[in-house]
């Protein structure tokens, strides 16, 4: 169970940060489109919400709000650093919101 | 989000926020070092007491262990016995007791055979490291006022801090390691501090809760009289005999066991399989006509809140005389304090506390480097006061880590039958630590700029020499730690070696960057 929390927190993160539309163009190398910046915002929310629900179902409560929070805190760090480093790791990620549309290599930038 | 402050509020929120951070880094890396060990004291114990390394046998009998060695003792009638039940962490039952003559007395007994085990002697993890993250180890009441002010102050750093973020949301995700030095450790200051704000904020704010009673005595018991022991009986139970003792001797008190399986019970027909189990027996007014049992716990159904819940027997007749719980107003303190003591049986929630807690250490150490660089000068020699910080902040970051290093090391090295006249090993193990940590700040003063490198330098040899001193004097290598499931020893040794290999990196990336 906390394989899928930490996955959907991270993937959560994941797309929050493709949601600003800096990270977005450092990861693909163009700009964001509306429909799809759309998807990733709302993903971007849903899914570490998902987390949270997940966590709340199968433990005492307040040790699911405790563990997402610092879940939460981890993850955006993961984030962060792939983004520091290998921003091209997050491109599959950014690939599939997009329906594997528009993004080739992220290098035209 | 931008969050829309005047810009002179903010300019002095900056200010607080630099020079309030500069006078409290040192104590408040301190503090968050010792606290992020803290999280794994009992695995400490365990690697620097190696008697304690069997894995916890199922279903340990009080009966066949705590009470033979009780009858062998020489107790001071009326005093209280604990007995402490073993656990995933503890494994071994403790005893704690007054002799006859009044001295208090504490022994750890082999869960399986009730033998009494001779302990390395050193305060380690839970005796050290614990206390130090409180009380700083300073006598009196001094260490803990430096703590409490110091919280207060971290506190005031985050509320400050939120205020100098422009952009808060933004600083979730950035760390531009391509940019300038001084960018980068700007953002990995920003980034641990703003992923993990609530932590950062709870954490001080319930540890000031916590020890309240300490800071605030006399307004904490003015309902209470002005009396604190009252205060202390009404939120903590029974520390205190309810009963008088009779002054006549008592027979025994019956089977320990008995009374701890119908505790569990208990409390499991009100919670449902899913329930804790005891961690306490004490035996109050002990060889008495009028003892009696207590049964305790702290975390019911495996909850964050921490309160005592005790059960209370008669040990003639075996019926529960009373039930301890601590009072509703104590509900909401108990969850904020259950969260800050951490004792739960939740290893992900405990992983998680140390990986944010060395967050905490990393944001402290990169505002520090952040301020001297905002201050250096390539081109001139660095002003006085940019030596002064730099001396203090690798002394009280990377010192404190070669502290401790030292002190595993001291724990490995130092004989335990060595005999100095009023000299305790344990002692020793300390003066190591102490001894190392002020060599570092000296080292730091003399060695200017080189100094970051070469303490990197020594923590990766330390932290190495550490795990190869286990190996050599235990045979723990991490290979033989898996064979005999000390999966504390092997963690903990995989930890060390992941701390010398980061030390390590960061040596090289200083002598790249030219320091």
């Amino acid at each position: 169970m906390i394989l899928l929390t930490t996955g959907l927190t991270l993937a959560g993160c994941a797309l929050l940060a493709l949601s600003q539309d800096h990270n977005w163009k450092l990861v693909t190398g163009t700009a964001p489109i509306g429909r799809t910046q759309l998807v990733i915002r709302v993903g971007g929310w849903v899914l570490p919400g998902a987390s949270l629900v997940v966590g709340i179902a199968v433990e005492d409560p307040g040790f699911a709000v405790v563990t997402w929070m610092l879940q939460l805190a981890v993850a955006c760090f993961v984030v962060a650093m792939t983004l520091g480093f290998h921003p091209g790791l997050l491109r599959l990620v950014a690939r599939t919101c997009s329906g594997y549309r528009r993004i080739s290599s992220g290098r035209e930038a | 989000m931008r969050l829309h402050v005047p810009e002179h509020f903010r300019q002095s929120m900056g200010w607080l926020h630099t020079w309030l951070g500069i006078a409290l880094a040192a104590v408040l890396f301190a503090i968050f070092w010792t606290g992020t060990l803290t999280v794994f004291d009992r695995e400490i114990d365990r690697w620097m007491k190696p008697e304690l390394r069997a894995p916890t046998p199922q279903n340990v009998s009080l009966d066949e262990t705590a009470l033979p060695r009780l009858a062998q003792l020489d107790l001071q009638p009326g005093s209280v016995v604990w007995v402490g039940i073993p656990r995933e962490r503890i494994p071994a039952v403790r005893l704690f007791y007054d002799e006859a003559n009044g001295d208090s007395r504490e022994e750890w007994l082999d869960p399986r055979t009730g033998d009494v085990i001779e302990l390395t002697d050193s305060h380690a993890g839970s005796e050290f490291l614990f206390p130090f993250h409180f009380m700083l180890h300073i006598p009196g009441n001094l260490g803990y006022y430096i703590v409490g002010l110091a919280a207060l102050g971290m506190m005031v750093l985050v509320v400050s801090g939120i205020f100098v973020h422009r952009k808060i949301i933004r600083d979730f995700f950035t760390f531009r390691p391509q940019k300038q030095a001084r960018r980068a450790f700007l953002d990995f200051h920003n980034l641990t501090a703003v992923v993990a704000l609530p932590f950062h904020f709870i954490m001080p704010f319930s540890g000031l809760l916590i020890l309240a009673t300490t800071w605030f005595p006399w307004s904490m018991a003015v309902p209470f009289e002005g009396d604190i022991r009252k205060l202390d009986v009404a939120l903590l139970a029974y520390e205190e005999p309810m009963i008088d003792p009779a002054g006549e001797p008592g027979g025994p008190v019956g089977s320990l066991d008995a009374h701890v399986a119908r505790a569990t019970a208990m409390w499991r027909a009100e919670e449902g399989r899913g329930t804790s189990e005891p961690e306490w027996v004490a035996i109050f007014n002990v060889n008495d006509a009028k003892s009696y049992v207590v049964v305790e716990r702290y975390f019911a159904n495996r909850r964050v809140a921490l309160g005592p819940d005790q059960i209370v027997f008669d040990p003639r007749s075996g019926q529960v005389i009373d039930r301890f719980r601590p009072l509703p107003v104590h509900g909401v303190s108990a969850w904020i304090e259950g969260l800050h003591w951490i004792q739960f049986d939740h290893w992900t929630l405990r992983w998680l506390y140390f990986i944010a807690g060395l967050g905490g250490c990393a944001m402290i150490g990169t505002g520090l480097i952040y301020w001297m660089q905002a201050r250096i000068n390539k081109t001139r020699p660095d002003p006085a006061s940019v030596r002064i910080v730099r001396a203090i902040g690798i002394g009280s970051t990377m010192g404190i880590v070669i502290a401790t290093a030292v002190f595993l090391i001291a724990n490995r090295l130092i004989p335990g039958d060595v005999a100095l006249e009023g000299v305790h090993r344990h002692d020793l193990e300390i003066l190591a630590f102490f001894l190392a940590w002020i060599l570092a700040f000296a080292h730091a003063a003399v060695r200017d700029r080189k100094a970051w490198r070469e303490q990197c330098i020594a923590v990766a040899g330390l932290g190495m020499l550490a795990v190869v001193l286990n190996w050599t004097t235990t045979g723990h290598h991490p290979i033989a730690a898996m064979g005999v499931s000390a999966w504390s020893v092997l963690v903990m040794d995989l930890v060390v070696l992941a701390a010398a290999a980061t030390a390590l990196l960061a040596a090289v990336c200083l002598r790249r960057h030219g320091e």
